[in-house]
């Protein structure tokens, strides 16, 4: 990166073989300027960046997603009341990894399964279904590459997250006092109206912690993005973190691992910590005005 | 069939702890293995989830002493002893749960501490941490909200401090506290399934929790829709369970409220 | 549809009507009418039906038998199962519009500034600019003494400071009735006075109101009828002079000798 890096990598290493020879405090930052700013290390930072950028899609995913399961709840449909209900429980019951993993294998199955029957393998003889084995022809079969790995973990978080969002939403429409809504219909507003002009925006304070407490768990499932086997920044934090032997590496150093995850932890509770802040500045405006009147007006 | 499941339990129902049949079905060892059926699968994810079962009820019952400690420390007016109490809380509350496992592990393997780098021990002492400063901050909060009025009536019939705490605040904290601190043990549960996905601790001779399982099997069958429903049907059964377990205490808890659950 | 003189027709006509809660068979076969003009206080015992007679002029309650005319139109109903709902949800909004309600605990919308709480019926149920709702709201706050509080949320007034404004919010409607519900109970005793006293106003100008009401002198003082409600049926009527100074039933003698003590 910097003018001076090949010349101090070489003296340091050599220095590192040679108990003989110290290295001074400056020749240390500079390697340490150096070392960081390596191409591997830049993509650690990238790797940050693809984090926030899945972070990003997911919130609208997740929100649109739990907007449907919330209100598909109340459809006069039976079937999508009732799918509607399951989602809005189902992380209650099943853990969210489940279905990082499934989800993503499912889409990949499904695409594979469309590839085997209608463009690949008509002439295969062998079936795609084979007992409990699923096999789609090798022209079929597909790898996916790291984008659509990130997309296809924004679609599985946007469902989990979705679920989380639509059990918010819901407990959040049902806090929202009855007689708020009562009064719109009395005033001969149409159902849609008191939707839009009162439900919707009271719910919005009721929700605010749970989004809140939900973001805060969002952030805390990124790391799970290298189980999806997406190059995020554990999966540069470990490789990066590794013992680097001199013979290999221009920057040679011990186990760094620990160090490694420590600044990762580092990381993710600077996020939390500015998270956190942002919503208590967000409640606080939210409640403006409204906080006062459940109590003064006697109503429960 | 039947058959088939009995010796599939005969094979693999402790097999999450190394007891038993030693290749897994369908694996390709020369020494041959039985193949994959929905016994095997059931029996294999079943006996996974018993290390999950293990991890939670471990870690949670330790846990809620720690966390005990640390609400009330938190509480307390003195900050030489909520603000230490309040930093550990705040960090691993604010940091992933995958993060603490992996630092955990690096920490045990950099003291060399024998036990404590296998999965069993460490991964344990890392969620008994990870519970317990989930649960101090209800617990904190739950003492926080117990009725100053309580604790009056308390003091005017002369209450010495430790009788105060056990007979009139303590109760009722735990009561406040339940409906969050049943959340909580869900919560937990369903992260322990992460300890052996990848969070640094070594998995040794294949012997994994329901999701190891669950995942072995999609993965070499290629097919999620067995394997990872089975294993989110017992999750669901868990849980159930568990809700059940936790509204019994929440009954006995709210015993004196009429009309409440 | 239109009817030949409306001058002639109640605003509000109820005949029969049928009101069940599950078991709890609240209202057993009441009329009530309420020409142009009438302040009709409705009075007595808690459960007696009183409330839930006033919800269903507006059919915030659904009765499952008799006849509900506003201004000589006919609400029409259909059933449904063992009950019925109305059949025709536009015009239940038409005449709900019509008749504009001041609720017990006065339900202004906590998230809208007094000023939006008064428009925004306006605005979406008669369709008026943006320029005619707040000139109307302007007016009709004025009208009850808290102009000077528009830009205020709810929660920051008093409890009498906001019924006033329930109350603008139901007179910028420009109904042809007002229907109160027990509009000073969530009062304390010192507010009670100021809202009194707008109410008493309104019904000084010849405006058709039906009002539930426990409060005996504040009846009497603006009722040109009142109505004594026991057990799901009228036990009496009449002016407030005959049913106060003279009560013929042994029940609303009784009511009101612990009214008065009380």
């Amino acid at each position: 990166m910097f003018e001076y890096c090949p010349a101090i990598a070489e003296q340091v290493k050599i220095a590192l073989g040679d108990e003989s020879l110290s290295i001074s405090l400056q020749d240390r930052l500079q390697w340490f300027s150096c070392y960081f700013t390596t191409k591997k290390h830049l993509s650690i930072f990238r790797a940050a960046g693809v984090v926030m950028l899945i972070l990003a899609f997911t919130v609208p995913v997740s929100l649109l997603l739990g907007f449907m399961g919330a209100l598909g709840k109340a459809s006069r449909w039976p079937i999508i009341s009732q799918i509607c209900s399951i989602y809005v429980i189902m992380v209650r019951g099943i853990p969210d990894i489940i279905f990082f993993l499934f989800v993503p294998l499912t889409i990949e199955i499904g695409i594979e399964f469309f590839l085997h029957k209608a463009i690949y393998c008509r002439d295969v003889v062998e079936p795609f279904f084979n007992g409990i084995n699923l096999q789609p022809c090798p022209d079929a079969a597909i790898i996916p590459t790291q984008f659509n790995r990130i997309v296809l973990a924004i679609v599985a978080y946007g469902i989990v997250f979705g679920s989380f969002a639509a059990n918010i939403i819901d407990g959040a429409l049902k806090a929202v006092p009855f007689g708020q809504r009562e009064t719109g219909a009395a005033f001969g507003l149409t159902r849609f109206q008191v939707f839009r002009d009162i439900h919707m925006p009271q719910m919005w304070r009721f929700a605010l912690p749970g989004f809140s407490n939900l973001w805060l768990i969002l952030i805390k499932a990124t790391p799970l993005l290298f189980l999806l086997g997406i190059q995020d920044i554990i999966y540069y934090a470990d490789l990066l973190g590794k013992v680097a032997t001199r013979r290999y590496s221009t920057y040679p150093h011990g186990d760094w691992k620990l160090w490694y995850f420590l600044a990762l932890g580092v990381f993710y509770l600077l996020l939390t910590m500015g998270s956190q802040l942002v919503f208590s500045r967000l409640e606080r405006r939210f409640n403006q005005g409204m906080s006062i009147n459940n109590a003064s007006s006697g109503r429960v | 069939m039947i058959n088939e499941c009995l010796t599939a339990l005969d094979n693999y129902a402790l097999r999450s702890f190394g007891i038993g049949e030693r290749s897994l079905p369908g694996s390709t060892n020369t020494r041959g293995g039985s193949p994959i059926n929905m016994c095997n699968i059931t029996v294999l994810i079943g006996s996974g989830m018993l290390r999950n079962i293990l991890f939670g009820a471990v870690s949670l019952s330790t846990g809620f002493f720690l966390a005990l400690s640390l609400g009330l420390l938190k509480a307390r007016d003195e900050w030489f002893l909520s603000t230490p109490a309040r930093v550990l809380i705040y960090t691993f509350r604010g940091t992933p749960l995958l993060i603490q496992f992996f630092i955990g592990y690096l920490i045990f393997a950099s003291l060399g501490a024998g036990v404590f780098r296998t999965a069993a021990y460490g991964a344990s002492v890392v969620l008994f941490f990870n519970t317990a400063c989930y649960s101090a901050e209800i617990l904190y909060g739950a003492y926080r909200a117990v009725p100053n009025t309580d604790l009056e009536a308390a003091r005017a019939f002369a209450l010495r401090p430790f009788d105060r705490f056990r007979d009139v605040t303590f109760p009722t904290m735990m009561r406040l506290a339940w409906p969050a601190y049943t959340n909580e043990a869900i919560f937990l549960f369903h992260a322990t399934t992460i300890v052996f996905l990848g969070a640094g601790f070594p998995v040794r001779r294949q012997s994994g929790d329901a999701l190891y399982y669950a995942q072995y099997f999609a993965e070499r069958t290629f097919n999620p829709f067995i394997a990872y429903p089975i294993v989110a049907l017992y999750f669901v059964a868990v849980t159930a369970v568990l809700i059940l377990m936790m509204r019994s205490v929440q009954v006995v808890l709210n015993r004196h409220l009429r009309n409440e659950r | 549809m239109i009817p030949p003189e409306p001058q002639d027709q109640p605003v509000i006509e109820l005949s029969d009507i049928h009101k069940s809660f599950s078991d709890l068979h609240v209202l057993k076969g009441v009329n009530l009418t309420a020409n142009k003009g009438d302040v009709v206080a409705m009075i007595g015992s808690s459960g007696s039906g009183k409330s839930t007679l006033l919800r269903c002029v507006n059919l915030l309650e659904v009765p499952e038998k008799g006849r509900i005319a506003i201004s000589g139109e006919d609400i029409t109903f259909k059933p449904k199962g063992n009950d019925r709902l109305p059949s025709n949800a536009a015009q239940v909004n038409r005449i709900r519009a019509n008749l504009s309600m001041v609720f017990q605990q006065f339900n202004l919308w906590a998230h809208l500034t007094i000023m939006d709480n008064v428009v925004l019926p306006q605005r979406r149920v008669l369709k008026r600019s943006k320029q005619e709702a707040r000139q109307r709201a302007t007016d009709t706050l004025r009208r009850v003494g808290i102009d000077d509080k528009a830009d205020a949320f709810p929660a920051q007034l008093s409890g009498g400071q906001q019924q006033r404004a329930a109350i603008a919010r139901a007179l910028a409607m420009d109904p042809a009735a007002l229907l109160f519900d027990e509009p000073t109970s969530a009062l304390d005793p010192e507010l009670e006075g100021e809202v009194l006293r707008v109410i008493k106003s309104l019904a000084d100008e010849d405006r058709t109101m039906l009002l539930v009401t426990h409060d005996m002198r504040f009846a009497r003082d603006v009722a040109d009828k009142v109505v004594f409600l026991h057990q799901g049926r009228i036990e009496e009527e009449g002016t407030p002079k005959e049913l106060f100074d003279n009560p013929k039933s042994e029940r609303l003698q009784q009511f009101l000798s612990a009214s008065v003590s009380r």
